[in-house]
């Protein structure tokens, strides 16, 4: 029983403790004291939370903390999937390279501050990723919320302040949406514990209430999920805001609340009939709305923004399909695109003049291309075969014919960024191009997962929480 | 019932504002009043009339209000003030940038900066 000691718990306790002294960090040995105990915690998550997944990989079902002693469903619990921990390990992993680039980011003060943020937002998400209660999740999408703001306006640039202005307003209107969704779900089942709340929603059917609960988890989380329309933030923060930050943005803040929409739509409510087809082409319009939005940009930040909106939306339909084959798509789809959009917004950072990539990141550069269109080695391309195959399975045609043409719109669109941006001779800062160069490597290392058996086993392990029993 | 529907009209009212409204201090007024709405329709999920406060003392033959939602709304209220705060922060930096709080100006000037958006850095 040695495992364990691998208790998220310790996970967030420290990293809050840490968050809390960081202003006794920086008194006692100034900025670099600050960044070097970030740096270490960061690794250690990233070990950490390997630990916990390696933990997880022992339970079919994920396991239960509880907090507090308290029994559930009456204590707040943490249940550990290996879906989510995986997940929460890729935020401590990109958290711990984004700090590694902000290191030579001078201008972000006061600093400590900064990369208290930093580690909020790595926090809230991971949070997000592994708690079993409903209320629970939404201090944690709160966190990471907040955390958000901070980082989104930091730098206090002209473009920055309007981004996340429209992204607060928007983020408070849908968090104030996600209180009443949490109500109504209180208020019909008289419980919090997700696990508790499906077995009693089994009982009791899908009454009008829980319909409008659903929606107003959606509103909650679509926002943060960037899902059309409520992504018209997105593009503008994609824009302006740094690209350590965005990188946790993708990893962190925008793949949790897919994650949080996995919990609700198929844990809890197991999936609706009624509202499937809604939700499927919430999705797919996504998809289609953002890589239309991409092929006419003309600045590449703002282009990959768009992608990733586009990639948020697979991952949505994929999740709402909600049967083993997407399911096992979005959890692809997702560790890709961290993988693979994460690379080209570090790069994005580091342009030069004439529009073209530094010479020191051409093979990531590449990577990251090719994992951003689903490229055959990479687990992307998986995702999206697995998507394609979930979609015809359930006779969803027309969904699989848009999906697969603005796929093509997407390869168009890259390609000429490729072209425009291969090729730089101009030189990169080292430490700088470190964080590409990690996650290209983790991304290599990924390329063979399909092709070993245990992976597909540990495929089936990711989905199997999550797969519906039938409810209704 | 009366709680209900005074919590969903302020919730509507809200939500007006932060549609119609052009001033982003009125929006932010506005969010304020829906979370208000919210926190009071939590409240009233867990009410019993004629209940008294959740604590366990001897003699007590009353029904007890459901704790849970006083506890919610503890944590949402406090949530509400600090993205409020923080929310007022950023718009005072707008301010310093646009010289003005009114939304459609600062879109208006957004798309005149935007036309330069060419360059890749």
């Amino acid at each position: 029983m040695t495992l364990k000691i691998f208790d998220p718990m310790l996970m967030i306790g420290i990293s809050l403790a840490v968050v809390f002294l960081m202003p006794i960090w920086k008194t006692l040995g100034g900025k670099k004291l600050a960044w070097l105990v970030s740096v270490l915690l960061y690794a250690f998550n990233t070990l950490f939370m390997i630990g916990v997944s390696y933990r997880a990989l022992l339970y079919p079902e994920g396991f239960v903390v509880k907090i507090g002693g308290f029994n559930p469903p009456f204590g707040i619990v943490l249940h550990v999937t290996l879906w989510g921990s995986i997940l929460a390990t890729f935020v401590w992993f990109v958290a711990f390279l984004s700090i590694l680039y902000a290191s030579t980011r001078y201008d972000a003060e006061p600093a400590d501050v900064y990369y208290a943020l930093l580690t909020l937002i790595a926090l809230g998400s991971s949070g997000m990723f592994l708690t079993g209660d409903i209320f629970n999740l939404f201090v944690f999408t709160e966190i990471t919320a907040l955390a958000a703001f901070g980082l989104s306006g930091f730098m206090k640039k002209k473009g920055t302040s309007f981004a996340t202005i429209k992204y607060v307003i928007m983020a408070e209107v849908a968090s104030a949406f996600l209180l009443v969704a949490i109500a109504l779900l209180y208020g019909k089942l008289g419980t919090l514990n997700m696990i508790d709340a499906a077995a009693t929603l089994k009982g009791i059917g899908m009454t009008g209430a829980m319909v409008l609960s659903v929606l107003f988890f959606l509103i909650g989380y679509g926002v943060e999920a960037e899902i059309f329309p409520l992504n018209l933030w997105a593009p503008d923060v994609y824009r302006y805001v740094p690209e350590e930050v965005i990188a946790l943005f993708i990893s962190g803040s925008s793949k949790a609340a897919a994650f949080a929409w996995l919990r609700m739509w198929v844990m809890v409510f197991g999936v609706p009939q009624k509202l499937l087809d809604t939700m499927l082409w919430i999705g797919v319009i996504t998809f289609i709305f953002a890589e239309t939005m991409a092929y006419s940009q003309k600045n590449f930040r703002r282009a990959l923004g768009y992608a990733s909106l586009g990639q948020a939306g697979l991952v949505f339909t994929a999740i709402s399909l909600g049967t083993d084959l997407s399911l096992k798509a979005a959890f692809l789809l997702m560790l890709n695109h961290i993988l693979s959009e994460a690379v080209l917004f570090y790069i994005a950072g580091n342009l030069s003049e004439d529009g073209t990539a530094p010479i020191g990141v051409k093979l990531p550069l590449i990577f990251g291309f090719l994992g951003a269109v689903s490229m055959p080695p990479f687990i992307g391309f998986w995702g999206k075969i697995f998507l394609f195959m979930a979609l015809a399975k359930t006779g969803h045609i027309a969904m699989f014919v848009l999906i697969a043409l603005f796929s093509i719109v997407e390869v168009a669109y890259m390609y000429r960024w490729f072209v425009k941006l291969y090729g730089g001779t101009s030189q990169m800062d080292l430490t700088r191009s470190l964080s590409p160069v990690l996650l290209t490597l983790v991304s290599f290392i990924m390329w063979f997962m399909p092709l070993v058996p245990q992976a597909v086993n540990i495929l089936d392990m990711v989905v199997k929480p999550f797969l519906q029993k039938g409810v209704m | 019932m009366m709680f209900y529907i005074a919590a969903l009209s302020l919730i509507g009212v809200g939500l007006y504002i932060v549609l119609t409204k052009k001033n982003l201090v009125k929006v932010l007024i506005g969010i304020s009043i829906a979370d208000s709405g919210v926190n009071l329709l939590l409240i009233s999920v867990g009410y019993k009339n004629g209940g008294t406060a959740p604590i366990l003392v001897k003699g007590l033959n009353k029904p007890m209000v459901d704790p849970v939602p006083q506890a919610l709304v503890l944590t949402a209220i406090v949530i509400g003030v600090a993205t409020l705060a923080l929310a007022m922060a950023v718009v005072i930096d707008v301010k310093r940038h646009f010289g003005t709080v009114e939304l459609d100006k600062i879109i208006k000037m957004m798309r005149g900066g935007d036309k330069g958006d060419t360059e890749n850095i």
